[in-house]
């Protein structure tokens, strides 16, 4: 068994898509390394094609790697035991449209080796959990996106996993539903059940994760704390009158870290004085100043960033190597 | 601790073969067979009379224990026929859907293994389709017995036959099903092998009419390794008449293609990405 602290841990992960006869075909994984630990929500981020979706379908077992391993608490995940306290909502997810809401759970909850009695007895306050207890006997075909989200969710919970994977678990659902599930989730992690969430809202993710992981092009460019990711120093944006490229020179030569364009100053923050001699010295060249606003950078500037700076296939330029950087 | 792990595959099994049943429920094929079989009896139950030759068959003493048998064969070898084509029908889609993308990956998310998942899966729609065939053949014979004053037991040769038949069937509908994941062209491709095993059949014939021996060999073996369903089906009345197979190589051939074809498929299925 492996490191009973660790709930999955991803060893040079690698996938390379076949593309017909010849060819090297598509890296959608490329060595990927991290650690998951218990009881912790991790958000992992990327853009479109950036291969959060492969490497959720490998450790689930949809997808077999092309070369290095996986362990989900300590089990390889080849094996089907790895998957036995984990619970699963798919992306895009097609669930039998012939079933009904509560059909669907004893199918799948019995697929994890559930009996239908333990089933019902489960399902019964997860569906009311998720607000669709009174759906239970109607059947999914005439379920809105929305509500077929919440049954998955709901589903995904039903064995009491250790562990939960989440693909987009708010997609198609409204705002309050959102919030909801939100809230759900923080309630299993102080429950002390991991979290693998894959979704495209970085303001959801940056809210709830306690770590995040950002892919680019099959590449692991930064895992790490929400507050690690994002820049942790304010920056302060000056709006001024326009002013003349002599005393642009005067702002940048006692503040080269300042970006003086047309009407703006944005200076990092670092200290309240160095604010403060800043606005000094535009008050002393005869600078009017019209608005002074400290912004605190997001998840979203900071993954913005990343992925531009990556480049193709630029990990070094920012993680520094093919399995990331840590913090 | 074994038991344990007994009871736990018994519970996915039973999770699978309710999927299987709700599907089969849903695509209101319960209902066809169940109306189909019903018309039946009822047909042999109600109707006042029906004569052959001018004589009435369900006279008592019109026709000879031997010529009621010979008729019962013929009926339920008709019977089993359009039987198996109905299975096929109502069976052909639903390795295909269970193989859906959003469906798929749910699946195989749970601690199953993917040969063990798809057995079950198999397992399932031909337990309940037999199950189906079972009682509605069971009924009908009832019915035909009690109607005509006399029990034929042949009759279960045919309907154990019937059994095997569609365990071919299915097993190459299943390879076809997983291989293309997709119902229509499986049902296609299908009936195009069927097609092309009666063609082979004749390939005497054909090697006389292209008159080329290459030509002979590659079509006798395409014989050899094609199942040979049509010649299979033409077991049932000697079954139930008492006499023992016609074409003891045409099932026996068609009995190892089959199981070749259903763990090849789920070969492919192991070694997928979904």
């Amino acid at each position: 068994m492996g490191n009973s602290e660790i709930s999955i841990k991803v060893n040079n992960l690698s996938k390379t898509y076949k593309s017909g006869f010849s060819g090297d075909g598509v890296k959608a994984l490329v060595d990927v390394s991290l650690d998951i630990n218990q009881g912790e929500i991790f958000g992992l981020l990327g853009p479109n094609g950036a291969g959060k979706t492969t490497l959720l379908k490998i450790l689930l077992g949809s997808l077999q790697p092309t070369s290095g391993t996986a362990l989900i608490n300590g089990i390889d995940i080849g094996r089907p035991e790895a998957r036995g306290k984990t619970g699963f909502l798919p992306e895009n997810h097609r669930f039998p449209s012939y079933l009904t809401g509560m059909q669907m759970m004893v199918v799948f909850g019995g697929m994890s080796g559930m009996t239908a009695r333990e089933v019902i007895t489960e399902a019964t306050p997860l569906l009311d959990l998720v607000g669709m207890l009174k759906w239970q006997n109607t059947q999914i075909k005439k379920y809105s996106k929305g509500m077929m989200q919440r049954l998955g969710l709901a589903q995904a919970l039903l064995n009491d996993p250790d562990l939960i994977f989440l693909d987009e678990p708010t997609d198609g659902v409204d705002p309050i539903g959102r919030h909801e599930i939100r809230n759900i989730l923080l309630e299993l992690k102080n429950r002390g059940k991991t979290v693998f969430l894959n979704s495209h809202l970085l303001s959801e993710v940056e809210s709830i994760s306690d770590r995040v992981a950002i892919l680019d092009r099959g590449k692991l460019l930064k895992v790490g704390p929400v507050s690690g990711l994002t820049q942790t120093k304010p920056e302060v944006t000056i709006t001024i009158s326009t002013i003349t490229a002599d005393k642009q020179n005067v702002i940048t030569d006692q503040y080269p870290t300042a970006q003086v364009t047309g009407s703006r100053v944005v200076a990092p923050f670092t200290e309240p004085s160095e604010v403060n001699s800043l606005i000094d010295l535009l008050r002393a060249n005869g600078i009017d100043i019209l608005t002074i606003t400290q912004v605190t950078p997001s998840l979203e500037d900071s993954f913005v960033s990343l992925i531009k700076g990556s480049g193709v296939g630029g990990v070094g330029g920012v993680g520094g190597g093919t399995g990331g950087e840590h913090e | 601790m074994s038991v344990g792990v007994r009871g736990v595959s018994m519970n996915k099994f039973i999770a699978i073969l309710r999927d299987s049943f709700y599907e089969i429920k849903a695509q209101k094929i319960l209902w066809m067979y169940g109306l189909t079989g019903l018309f039946m009896a009822l047909m042999i139950l109600v109707l006042p009379t029906i004569n052959i030759n001018g004589q009435d068959m369900f006279q008592s003493g019109s026709f000879s224990p031997e010529m009621i048998d010979q008729v019962s064969a013929f009926a339920f070898d008709k019977y089993f026929f359009f039987m198996i084509i109905f299975m096929i029908f109502g069976s052909v889609g639903m390795i295909p859907s269970f193989l859906k993308k959003g469906r798929v990956e749910l699946s195989l998310s749970k601690p199953m293994s993917r040969v063990g998942l798809l057995s079950m899966k198999f397992a399932s729609i031909y337990l309940i389709k037999i199950s189906i065939l079972i009682i509605i053949s069971i009924f009908l014979w009832l019915a035909m017995s009690v109607r005509l004053g006399s029990f034929s037991y042949q009759f279960f040769n045919g309907l154990l036959f019937s059994l095997v038949e569609y365990f071919a069937v299915y097993s190459i509908l299943f390879f076809l099903g997983v291989a293309t994941r997709s119902g229509p062209t499986a049902l296609i491709l299908y009936y195009v092998i069927r097609m092309l095993a009666v063609l082979v059949s004749t390939a005497g014939l054909v090697a006389d009419m292209v008159d080329q021996t290459a030509w002979y060999k590659f079509i006798n073996i395409l014989y050899h390794i094609l199942p040979k369903l049509g010649a299979v089906s033409d077991n049932y009345e000697p079954l139930m008449l008492g006499k023992g197979l016609s074409d003891f190589y045409a099932v026996w051939s068609t009995l190892i293609v089959a199981v070749v074809l259903f763990s090849s498929a789920l070969f492919i299925h192991q070694r997928r990405d979904y």
